[in-house]
């Protein structure tokens, strides 16, 4: 059958693509071009924005026909009558969008825009305003009062500040929500009637695929979650950008939501917490709406359920209820992280969901007590309440305050506590005020920032680097100083201060503070404590210490066992027994980081029962890895922990005790160029120290000479270095040598032989000795010369030498010239190595 | 574009391989040891004279060191010891090639030193010859072919296999069961 068609086209495509686009289709549908308005095909331009009519007649059954056209081209496609002529066309006209369409673009703008981009509220304005006048004008007369007053809230927006600016806009986000289930719920009518009357050639409305958002949502009906389910679970996919967008907001503000759950734990009373949790859940759940992931915005929407409740302090975050919310925030975490995994879920009905949402429904509905048992509201991370703070400063009793606390519990609107201790004239509205400053004062601080691919950061950071070290040659070099001009020399003064400050700049903007580490460790314990059915409580200090954000990433880790091992061992099970040993019933896990002398430390201290050198001891002789005759220093005893597979846990828990653990976080420390120290009191409790350089890129070293080469030994795994008197020499069977330093032996390591570098001085007399700490050993290096101390650029050896043994990488020298940073670890076990070799050699001659 | 190139060329990565066959195209040509070598262009970064170089310690003798490229650290190997030829003294002529090489399907970037670089060539496909057999006297696995050009013999280096071979994996492994002795 003969068919003359027309269609209009996505105009925002650029012009060769449209012609080519144009040409595909018609091929598709193997039909012949018979107009082009305006004519694109051949000279004319078009103004982009404006639609274009094309006119085929082809021999395509109509399904085909649109599937094909579908597929790539938006707007509308209609199919003119067979006996049609092409002028017809013209009447194509309606370019306006459909209600439903206005509504997905305004959607998507919603959701890509920030609340203060001003450009975008008048688009959005715009958008609104279109919207507003058609539902008037199909008889919605509710919504379209509803965005008369959003628009009226929008106006308002751009000179809002805080509360008022997120209640705006999270009246927008419902509109928008409230809006788009009208419109699809509409849809699939306005379908079917028009499907049907394709044949005569009416207009068939299409939705669009917005540009660059793949949002489009065929809703086939509405549900009363206030997201939409679909059948195709993978549209999503089409757009990984958008997807990706979603992905990183979506985990920070889940992770923002679980910061501040823990605030609510601390203090339920806390509106602003609640109302910030309540947000994240909200966007959420509009984000998930947009790309069509109805369990997550499901999820989300009960969630959000559950926190309006407790806004409106029907109900109280606590306990179990508080638990759930966790529950949910890690749930959408995992589903949020994985999203194809999540559709697939999505695909077999999501079990595990429904589980959780019918929980979160049995809990708003208020199946469980309203108020909590006084016991569940203990506060497991320091801080104080106003109530508190108010008793403290002597401004209110206990008793008043308990008073007003039962009152707030009671009360159905939301009161504060502080406003309750005023009404009832118990203090003055000033003291409180004060005292709520100073809490505030304590919270978060949110700075401007500007997020920038690490990999950039990177590149900036190794061209400072080069910087440097180009400056440095310049400097050194004989030629500039042989030229001694006042004003040459004063520039190349002003030179070198700004590369300083240049590379200063480059170092501290790797640096982040390592708060949110320290945050993830307060979840885990609370986790952990729960689990274990311990009180624990965790103290954190010096959050805002800087570490290299690659440190921040990868102490995570280590972190995370320590912190395990300290509950699980540390802690005592039984409660009794602290309190019989003088100590608080409630465990402390003290969690510090700090700053001293260019290294960082972070502390994991437990009040607990400590390490048991005896248990460690038997557990080490039991597995062969010490003899029983073996002498060991408290030390090496304690560091036996570090060893894989160890560990002296009678059974194995859900926390801990396979004995994976201790030497991961000894290896992940190491790997950072870290060390890892115990200190132990039995009956008192530990403390691990990991000690880490400030950052991975520069470190301090130590120049010494070795015959004719230089080598760079890290200053951080230097003890001293001194030339050796004669009567402290000491030499093994002839072979290996022995220096007494302080009246212990350490073995001597020749670097000239090691690395077979001839010319060096031979008699030990004259030589310098450099000892170095490995986990604990000593050994002593045998140079020529020390050279000088000076800050290095860490450069790695490439893939080819990377491995290469007694060395961990190279560096820049100020002449130009390479030098190689000695590891000290694997040196050491070089030297054995080839002593070991040299002994069986030794053997097998004889 | 490393996959590309592993695409293009799957003698370059792959385990074993058929008849390597150099195809047409610019190569730089170079001396060494009085004979005439070839490497294609386009896996050279740049020519440099001589500057220093620090020697790494246990690794193998034709590794003559690293060398600062710019603020990059990157090994620098002596063909002539690769290639088995007598040692001779550097010259002012000598000068270091710096090359792109694919190693397990990773660019990374060494130098290497050459007696004298020549000129830049055009070699046509049907200019290349196989490589002959010369039993186990002559070991020619990184000749990629014959080239002959005005009467002058090129031979050209299959780059790839010269400087990202075995040695690695030489080196790895030394370290691997030093390490494991130690134990």
């Amino acid at each position: 059958m003969l068919k003359k068609l027309a269609f209009q086209l996505k105009p925002d495509i650029p012009m060769p693509t449209l012609r080519g686009l144009i040409l595909v289709k018609a091929l598709e549908t193997q039909g012949t071009i018979l107009r082009v308005a305006p004519d694109i095909l051949g000279s004319e331009e078009v103004e982009p924005g404006k639609p274009i009519e094309v006119t085929l007649e082809c021999e395509c059954a109509s399904e085909d026909l649109l599937a094909i056209l579908e597929s790539e081209f938006t707007t509308q496609v209609r199919i003119l009558p067979g006996e049609a002529n092409s002028a017809s066309s013209g009447s194509i006209a309606d370019v306006s969008m459909s209600l439903g369409e206005r509504v997905e673009r305004l959607a998507e703008t919603v959701v890509l825009a920030q609340p203060d981009d001003g450009r975008v509220l008048e688009t959005i304005r715009r958008q609104l305003d279109s919207i507003q006048n058609g539902l008037a004008g199909s008889g919605h007369e509710r919504e379209a009062e509803l965005a008369r007053a959003t628009l009226g809230a929008l106006d308002a927006l751009p000179a809002a500040e805080g509360e008022v600016r997120d209640s705006a806009w999270g009246a927008l986000n419902d509109l928008v929500i409230r809006l788009q289930s009208l419109t699809r719920s509409l849809t699939p009518k306005d379908r079917a009637s028009g499907s049907d009357r394709i044949g005569e050639g009416t207009l068939r409305e299409d939705r669009t695929t917005g540009e660059g958002s793949g949002s489009k949502t065929p809703g086939a009906e509405q549900d009363n979650l206030g997201c939409v389910p679909r059948n195709d679970p993978s549209p999503l996919v089409q757009n990984p950008e958008l997807l990706s967008c979603f992905i990183t907001e979506s985990m920070e503000h889940l992770e923002n939501a679980e910061i501040h759950l823990l605030t609510i734990e601390t203090d339920p009373s806390q509106a602003e917490a609640i109302n910030a949790v309540f947000r994240a859940f909200h966007t959420i759940k509009g984000s998930a709406g947009m790309l069509g992931m109805a369990l997550i915005g499901g999820l989300a929407h009960e969630a959000e359920n559950l926190l309006v409740l407790a806004r409106e302090g029907k109900i109280l975050l606590g306990g179990s209820t508080i638990d759930l919310v966790f529950d949910t925030v890690d749930c959408l975490k995992r589903l949020v992280k994985d999203p194809l995994a999540s559709a697939e879920e999505e695909g077999q009905g999501g079990p595990a969901i429904e589980g959780l949402i019918g929980r979160i429904k049995r809990a708003a509905s208020g199946d469980r007590p309203t108020t909590p048992e006084s016991g569940q509201l203990k506060p497991t991370v320091s801080g104080k309440r106003i109530g508190e703070a108010l008793v403290e400063a002597g401004l209110a009793t206990q008793q008043g305050v308990d008073e007003a606390f039962r009152m707030q519990m009671e009360s159905p609107a939301p009161r504060r506590i502080g406003e309750i201790l005023v009404q009832s004239k118990q203090v003055a509205a000033k003291d409180v005020a004060q005292k709520l400053r100073e809490q505030g004062s304590k919270s978060l601080q949110v700075r401007e920032t500007v997020k920038v691919d690490a990999d950039r950061l990177d590149q900036l950071i190794d061209t400072i680097g080069e910087l440097v070290i180009a400056e440095s040659m310049v400097f050194q070099s004989e030629e500039v100083n042989r030229l001694a001009s006042p004003t040459l020399l004063r520039h190349l003064g002003q030179l070198d201060k700004i590369t300083r400050e240049l590379q200063e700049m480059g170092t501290s903007l790797r640096m982040v503070p390592i708060r949110g580490t320290f945050q993830k460790m307060a979840r885990l314990v609370r986790d952990l404590a729960h689990k274990s059915g311990k009180r624990v409580e965790l103290f954190t200090s010096g959050e805002e210490t800087e570490l290299d954000k690659t440190v921040v990433d990868q102490i995570g880790d280590p972190l995370i066992h320590m912190i395990r091992n300290s509950v699980d061992h540390g802690i005592e099970a039984n409660p009794d027994n602290r309190l019989r040993a003088g100590k608080p019933e409630t465990g402390r896990i003290d969690l510090r980081a700090y700053h001293k002398g260019g290294n960082i430390f972070i502390e994991v201290q437990d009040d607990g029962q400590g390490l048991d050198r005896h248990a460690i001891l038997s557990k080490a002789i039991e597995r062969g890895l010490v003899r029983e005759t073996d002498s060991l220093t408290d030390r090496e005893v304690l560091n036996l922990i570090f060893l894989p597979g160890f560990s002296t846990a009678r059974k194995v828990s859900e926390v801990s005790g396979r004995g994976v653990g201790m030497d991961v976080v000894k290896r992940n420390v190491e790997a950072l160029r870290g060390q890892v120290e115990i200190l132990s009191e039995p009956g008192m409790g530990s403390i691990f120290t990991i000690r880490l350089p400030l950052t991975l890129a520069i470190i301090d070293g130590m120049v010494v000479r070795v015959a004719r080469e230089r080598y760079i030994i890290p200053t951080l795994s230097i003890i001293r270095s001194f030339r050796p008197r004669r009567e402290d020499l000491q030499t093994v069977l002839q072979r290996g040598e022995m220096l007494k330093v302080h009246g212990n032996l350490i073995p001597l390591f020749r670097l000239d032989r090691l690395f077979d570098a001839p010319g060096s001085e031979q008699d030990l007399g004259k030589a310098t000795i450099v000892v170095v700490e490995d986990s604990g050993s000593q050994a002593g290096i045998v140079v020529d010369e020390l050279l000088g101390q000076q800050q290095i650029v860490i450069k790695p050896l490439g893939d080819i030498l990377q491995g290469t043994p007694g060395l961990s990488g190279g560096a820049i020298m100020p002449d130009g010239r390479v030098g190689l940073i000695l590891d000290v670890a694997s040196l050491v076990r070089l030297a054995t190595c080839e002593d070991a070799a040299r002994g069986e050699l030794n053997e097998a001659a004889a | 574009m490393p996959e590309q190139a592993v695409l293009d060329r799957p003698s370059a990565a792959g385990e074993e391989r058929e008849e390597p066959l150099a195809r047409g195209g610019k190569f730089l040509t170079f001396q060494l040891g009085g004979e005439v070598y070839g490497l294609e262009i386009l896996k050279v970064q740049e020519i440099m004279g001589l500057i220093a170089i620090t020697r790494v310690p246990k690794t193998p003798e034709f590794i003559r060191g690293v060398i600062n490229l710019r603020g990059k650290v990157i090994p620098v190997v002596d063909l002539r010891v690769k290639f088995g030829m007598e040692r001779k003294e550097d010259t002012d002529r000598s000068c270091i090639i710096v090359i792109q090489v694919l190693r397990r399907g990773r660019q990374i970037t060494m130098g290497a030193i050459v007696d004298e670089v020549s000129e830049v060539i055009d070699i046509s496909g049907d200019q290349v010859e196989p490589t002959p057999e010369f039993g186990s006297v002559v070991d020619t696995e990184f000749i990629l072919g014959i080239g002959k050009v005005d009467q002058k013999v090129v031979l050209l280096l299959d780059v790839d296999r010269v400087l990202s071979g075995e040695e690695g994996e030489a080196l790895t492994s030394l370290t691997g069961s030093c390490s494991e002795s130690a134990r």
